[in-house]
């Protein structure tokens, strides 16, 4: 995945930080596009053979087939839902560089309803937290509608196991969400998270 | 040999990589190193060696890249790229830590991981290998079994006495476990006792001191615990006889003429019909 350099990114994610009583909170926001880059091939390979492999066994039954390949991302031994899961798989590798992510399983993601529910809840999140400018001065919504279309993106969450966390780099983490924008015509994915830690 | 003489050569020890320095205890001293790993080390280039020197630190644990940056102090850019070269070299490896399976891991090539890495025998490929565990645990069960309770045909489930004092220990369930042959790699003493306390938490046997009873000097610290061996005895899950509710089990409990039993009457505790067939068991 390529990390796309946007001004507008980067102001937002120097003033997405602040603080309550009891936390302090960090956003981070990052655009990539699906361009292959370094380790991407790698990984590519990694999940293709994963799952083709599984497929000519016959020795599963139906039902334990389909409990391995329905997925989040839809069933995995079709081309695109694979795609969707190594997009996804590529930028988590590209924004934690000393993670390697290659054996996520699918099912530690889900995929959100709408993308007008996670703005709707994030929104809520921030305005319980005390911060509305960063949405409502800021315009932090427009500016990531400019780079992806939120309308048309599948937004997808990455639910690690605890003691995995790649936000749980320091002691004090309390919390972090994620959201993963992804807009595949424009084959371009924002990775929106926020961070909360003492 | 006289201090600068020392300085010197420690000096160019140092550059050589053939020793190195290490802080114990606020103390710093100097090691030396393994003459190949040195020789290694000193064919590379300064970052090359720098990491290399690193992993090499970590010994069987290994180090993660992000613990490695701040050590190195290297850029993400130069680090990357050292490790890579280090990798097509063959001098490191990168390893799965059964904990952090996400993080990037390095270790010299040669090194075999710690069970803390790998999680040891009870993980096979990253994954905990219950299947494995299931199988061992039955065994383990019933040999207890087959060795807590006496082989009496006379009478049902007899039982020792209080005083038994050959109720299996982990030692010897390990030996009952390699001689079967139920499992392709080895089992230490405490492996098995793992096992065994998992046994232990699902309440199919029991953990017995090897102290008699009235020993008070028993202190809670365990300094010598490699020592103590327990027994382990297996829970006989039998229907209970004991009562549940004793007013309910007991016949007067549901005897029709209940109020108007007495003890001097027609109907009394001594001639009772219902106790006779109760106490008859």
């Amino acid at each position: 995945m390529k990390f796309l350099e946007v001004d507008s990114l980067d102001v937002l994610n120097t003033v997405f930080r602040w603080e309550t009583v009891e936390a302090i909170l960090t956003g981070r926001i990052e655009a990539y596009s699906c361009k292959s880059a370094g380790s991407d091939k790698k990984l590519f390979k990694q999940i293709e053979n994963k799952y083709s492999v599984d497929l000519s066994g016959g020795s599963i039954s139906p039902d334990d087939y389909l409990h391995t390949i329905v997925s989040p991302f839809g069933r995995l031994d079709e081309s695109t839902p694979r795609k969707t899961f190594f997009y996804l798989l590529a930028t988590l590798n590209a924004a934690f560089p000393e993670h390697d992510f290659g054996d996520v399983r699918p099912d530690q993601f889900s995929k959100q309803p709408s993308p007008e529910m996670v703005i709707n809840s994030v929104n809520t999140t921030l305005f319980n937290l005390g911060n509305d400018e960063i949405v409502n001065k800021y315009r932090m919504w427009d500016t990531l509608d400019e780079i992806v279309d939120l309308s048309e993106c599948d937004v997808y969450s990455y639910n690690p196991d605890i003691e995995d966390d790649p936000m749980n780099d320091e002691e004090g983490y309390l919390w972090s969400i994620n959201y993963f924008f992804f807009n595949r015509k424009l084959k371009r994915m924002v990775f929106f998270s926020i961070k909360s830690e003492r | 040999m006289d201090v600068t003489e020392a300085h010197l050569a420690m000096n160019t020890l140092l550059k050589k990589s053939a020793i190195e320095i290490m802080s114990l205890n606020g103390e710093n001293l100097l090691r030396a190193i393994d003459l190949k790993d040195a020789e290694k080390a000193s064919k590379l280039d300064e970052e090359g060696r720098l990491v290399f020197n690193a992993i090499r630190a970590a010994g069987n644990v290994g180090i993660w890249t992000k613990d490695l940056k701040k050590k190195t102090n290297l850029h993400m850019i130069v680090l990357n790229r050292a490790l890579k070269l280090l990798e097509q070299k063959h001098e490191i490896k990168a390893v799965k830590h059964v904990k952090f399976p996400t993080r990037k891991i390095y270790m010299l090539f040669n090194t075999t991981p710690s069970s803390e890495v790998t999680g040891g025998a009870w993980y096979t490929d990253q994954e905990l290998d219950t299947d494995f565990i299931d199988s061992l645990k039955a065994a383990c069960l019933k040999y207890i079994t087959a060795r807590s309770f006496p082989r009496n045909e006379t009478v049902r489930d007899a039982v020792f006495g209080a005083d038994h004092e050959h109720y299996p220990t982990a030692t010897e369930v390990r030996r009952f476990i390699t001689e079967s042959r139920i499992s392709s790699i080895e089992l230490s003493v405490k492996d098995i006792t793992s096992l065994l306390d998992v046994l232990v938490y699902d309440g199919t046997i029991e953990k017995k001191s090897p102290f008699a009873i009235g020993m008070e000097d028993f202190s809670d610290e365990e300094d010598g615990d490699e020592n103590v061996q327990w027994s382990y005895k297996a829970v006989r899950k039998t229907t209970s006889r004991l009562p549940v509710e004793a007013l309910t089990e007991v016949p007067c409990g549901r005897c029709q003429v209940f109020t108007f039993c007495s003890e001097n009457g027609p109907v009394s505790p001594f001639n009772c019909e219902y106790f006779k067939v109760w106490l008859d068991w």
